[in-house]
C-alpha cells in the first residue's frame, strides 16, 4: 500500500516536471520577448541589456532551471500588460472557471447517471435508443455554436435568461448546459455501458435467482461495482471541462481563466499564458492522483 | 469495455477457402468480403460522410459562386425557405453578400486538410513511440509514458491555444498544433495493445525462431493493433475538426481570406439576432460532419474490435 503512494507520487512528480518543460518550451519558441516588450525605437544596446536581466543569454538548460526553480517558489513572472505576477492573475480568475465547472460537472452527472443506469436496465427501449442517440449527439456538438443557438433561444428569443456576465444563478444556466453537455453524453454513455458488463456478471444472475429485488440489485450491487470506471471518467472530464471553459467563457463574457488566457494570447502576454497553463495542467494531475490514491484505499486489490 | 483480452476476440472471420484458379472466382471472393465488410454499415452516415469529402476535395467544381465574392445587393439575404430568400443563394448570404453555401463548401476543404493531416502526423508519432515503449520496455518505456502524460495532463484547448501563440496561425501551423496535441493518445493507446499482443504464442514463437526485433515489431504486432488504430482516428477526425473550429472562433486559427467554418460563426455572430442563419448553418456543417464521423467510428469499433462493444 505505502509502496504503491509512493511510487504514484513519484510519477505524478515526473509528469510535472515534464509538464514543466512542455511550458517552458512554449515560451521559447515564442522568439525573442524584447521584440515585444520594449518600444519599437528601443537601441541594440536597450535589447541586450534587457536580455542579460531577463537571463536569456544564459544557456537553455540554465534558463530552464531558473524556470523551474522560481516556479517552484510561486513566481512565474510578470504580466507584461498588467505589470502584476501572472501566477496572481491566474489564480484571481480561477474562482470563476471553477465555479462554472463544478456547476457544469454537476449538471452533467445529474442528468447523465439515471439515464444512463436506465438506459441498461431497459435494454432496446426508446429510453435506450434515445439515450445513445443524446450521447453520440453530444459528443458532435461544438460548444461554442451550442451556447449561442441557446443563447439566441432563451436570452434573445424568450428573455428567460440573462444572455452574459456572471452574478446569480440564473447567469450560471446557460453557461453550465453549454459546458456540461459533452460531458452528460460522454458519462452517460459510459454508465450505461459499465452498468451492462456489469449486469451480466455472474453474481448479478445469483441475486436474481435469490429473489433479490431488482432495486436493490441494480443501486446497491451493479452500481457500486460499475462506480470505480465512472468515477475515474469524471475525474478525466473535470480536465475537459477545465479546457472547455476557454470557449464557454468567451461566449457568455464569463470572467474566468478562459477570458484572461484569450486576452493574453492576442496581446502575446507570455507569463500568464505559461501560468495559466501550468495551473490547470497541476489542477488535473492533482484530481488524478487523488482518484487514483482514493480507489487504492476502497479497495485494496488494486496495484499498478 | 476493459474485458479480458481474449485469443477468440481477435480471431478474423474464417475466409472462404482459396479459389482453385480463374480471375473470375478471385473478383466473387473479393466481392464476399467486402459485401461481409460493409454489411450493416450505417448508410446515411456514409453518404455524409462521402458528400463532406467530395464538398472537401471538388469544393472549386461545386460550389455555386466565388466564396470571396461579396455582392452587397443580396448582403444578409435569408436562405431560399425563408420570405425574402432566393434559389441562387440557397443557403442565404452573409454580411457581405457571399454565399454561405460556397463558403460551407470550401470550409469543408480546411476542415479536411487539417484534420486529415494532423492526424497522420499524430498518428505516426504516436504510433512510433508507442510501439517502442510498449516493445522495449524499462527505462525507456517509462519515460515515453511520463511524457504521454505530461501531454494528457495539459488541457487540450489551452495547450493549443499556447502553441498556436508561439507558431502563428498559418494552415501549416494548425496542423503542427493539432499533431502536438493529439499524439500522446495514440501512444498510449499503441502501447496498451503491444503489451498484450507481445505476451501471446506467435511473438514468442517469433522470437524463438531468431526474427530480428524490427521485424517482430512490424511484421506481428502492428498488424494487431491497426484495428484500435484505424478506429481512434475514425473518432478524432471529428474532434480535430470542431478543434480547429474553437480555435478559428477565438480569433486564433486560421485567419481571413482563408475559409474556416469556425471563423465563419464568429463572424455571424454580431449578426445573430438579425440573420440567424450566418451562425446556424456553420454550426449544422460542423454537427452534421462530426455526427457521422463518430457513427461511422461506433460502427468500425463494433466491426473491427467486439471487446469494445458496447451492447
Amino acid at each position: 500500500m505505502t509502496r504503491y503512494i509512493v511510487r504514484r507520487l513519484l510519477q505524478t512528480v515526473v509528469t510535472a516536471i515534464f509538464v514543466t518543460v512542455i511550458v517552458f518550451s512554449l515560451a521559447r519558441l515564442t522568439g525573442d520577448p524584447t521584440l515585444l516588450i520594449l518600444p519599437t525605437e528601443a537601441t541594440e544596446a536597450d535589447r541586450t541589456f534587457f536580455r542579460r536581466q531577463l537571463g536569456l543569454d544564459r544557456s537553455l538548460p540554465e534558463q530552464y532551471l531558473t524556470f523551474l526553480g522560481n516556479a517552484l517558489r510561486g513566481d512565474l513572472g510578470v504580466s507584461f500588460r498588467y505589470r502584476e505576477p501572472a501566477l496572481d492573475l491566474v489564480l484571481s480568475r480561477l474562482p470563476a472557471t471553477l465555479e462554472l465547472a463544478a456547476a457544469s460537472m454537476a449538471l452533467a452527472v445529474i442528468v447523465a447517471l439515471p439515464i444512463g443506469i436506465l438506459a441498461a436496465i431497459r435494454r432496446g427501449s426508446y429510453l435506450d435508443v434515445g439515450t445513445r442517440w443524446f450521447a453520440t449527439l453530444g459528443q458532435s456538438t461544438p460548444t461554442f455554436w451550442l451556447g449561442l443557438v441557446l443563447m439566441l433561444i432563451f436570452a434573445v428569443r424568450l428573455g428567460w435568461l440573462p444572455s452574459s456576465g456572471r452574478g446569480g444563478i440564473e447567469y450560471l444556466i446557460l453557461p453550465a448546459v453549454t459546458l456540461g453537455w459533452y460531458s452528460a453524453a460522454a458519462i452517460a454513455r459510459l454508465t450505461r455501458s459499465s452498468m451492462l458488463e456489469m449486469m451480466q456478471n455472474d453474481f448479478i444472475r445469483f441475486e436474481r435467482l435469490a429473489g433479490l429485488p431488482e432495486r436493490v440489485i441494480v443501486l446497491k450491487h451493479a452500481l457500486k461495482n460499475a462506480a470505480i470506471p465512472i468515477i475515474t471518467y469524471m475525474a478525466l472530464q473535470f480536465g475537459v471541462l477545465l479546457s472547455g471553459a476557454v470557449v464557454t467563457e468567451q461566449v457568455f463574457a464569463w470572467p474566468g481563466l478562459g477570458q484572461v488566457v484569450v486576452e493574453a494570447i492576442n496581446t502575446r502576454d507570455y507569463p500568464v499564458i505559461q501560468a495559466a497553463v501550468l495551473v490547470t495542467a497541476f489542477l488535473f494531475l492533482l484530481i488524478n492522483l487523488a482518484v487514483d490514491l482514493l480507489y487504492s484505499w476502497l479497495d485494496p486489490r488494486i496495484r499498478y | 469495455m476493459a474485458a479480458e483480452p481474449t485469443e477468440t476476440a481477435t480471431l478474423r472471420p474464417v475466409e472462404p477457402a482459396e479459389p482453385l484458379s480463374g480471375p473470375g472466382r478471385r473478383v466473387e471472393s473479393y466481392w464476399v468480403r467486402l459485401r461481409s465488410l460493409v454489411h450493416g454499415a450505417p448508410v446515411l452516415t456514409g453518404v455524409m460522410v462521402a458528400a463532406f469529402l467530395v464538398a472537401a476535395i471538388f469544393a472549386p467544381w461545386i460550389a455555386p459562386h466565388d466564396p470571396g465574392a461579396a455582392s452587397f445587393l443580396v448582403a444578409l439575404n435569408p436562405p431560399f425557405w425563408v420570405e425574402g430568400g432566393s434559389i441562387a443563394y440557397p443557403l442565404g448570404a452573409d454580411q457581405l453578400g457571399r454565399d454561405i453555401l460556397s463558403r460551407l463548401i470550401y470550409g469543408a476543404q480546411l476542415s479536411l486538410i487539417v484534420s486529415f493531416f494532423a492526424i497522420v502526423i499524430a498518428g505516426s508519432v504516436g504510433i512510433v513511440l508507442g510501439l517502442t515503449a510498449g516493445y522495449v520496455g524499462g527505462a525507456i518505456d517509462s519515460l515515453i509514458m511520463r511524457i504521454v502524460d505530461a501531454f494528457l495532463a495539459m488541457p487540450f484547448i489551452l495547450m493549443a491555444l499556447g502553441f498556436v501563440a508561439a507558431l502563428g496561425t498559418s494552415v501549416t501551423n494548425i496542423v503542427i498544433v493539432m499533431a502536438i496535441t493529439n499524439w500522446a493518445r495514440y501512444a498510449r493507446l499503441v502501447r496498451g495493445e503491444v503489451l498484450s499482443v507481445k505476451e501471446r504464442d506467435f511473438v514468442a514463437l517469433a522470437r524463438v525462431a531468431g526474427q530480428p526485433r524490427w521485424r517482430i515489431v512490424w511484421k506481428h504486432v502492428l498488424p494487431n493493433v491497426t484495428n484500435s488504430i484505424i478506429i481512434l482516428a475514425t473518432l478524432d477526425l471529428g474532434r480535430v475538426i470542431i478543434l480547429e473550429a474553437s480555435l478559428s472562433f477565438l480569433g486564433l486559427g486560421v485567419q481571413p481570406p482563408a475559409i474556416s467554418w469556425g471563423l465563419m460563426l464568429a463572424d455571424g455572430r454580431s449578426y445573430m439576432t438579425v440573420a440567424w442563419w450566418l451562425t446556424v448553418m456553420p454550426g449544422l456543417a460542423i454537427l452534421f460532419t462530426v455526427l457521422s464521423l463518430n457513427i461511422m467510428g461506433d460502427w468500425l469499433r463494433d466491426r473491427l474490435d467486439p471487446r469494445q462493444r458496447i451492447e
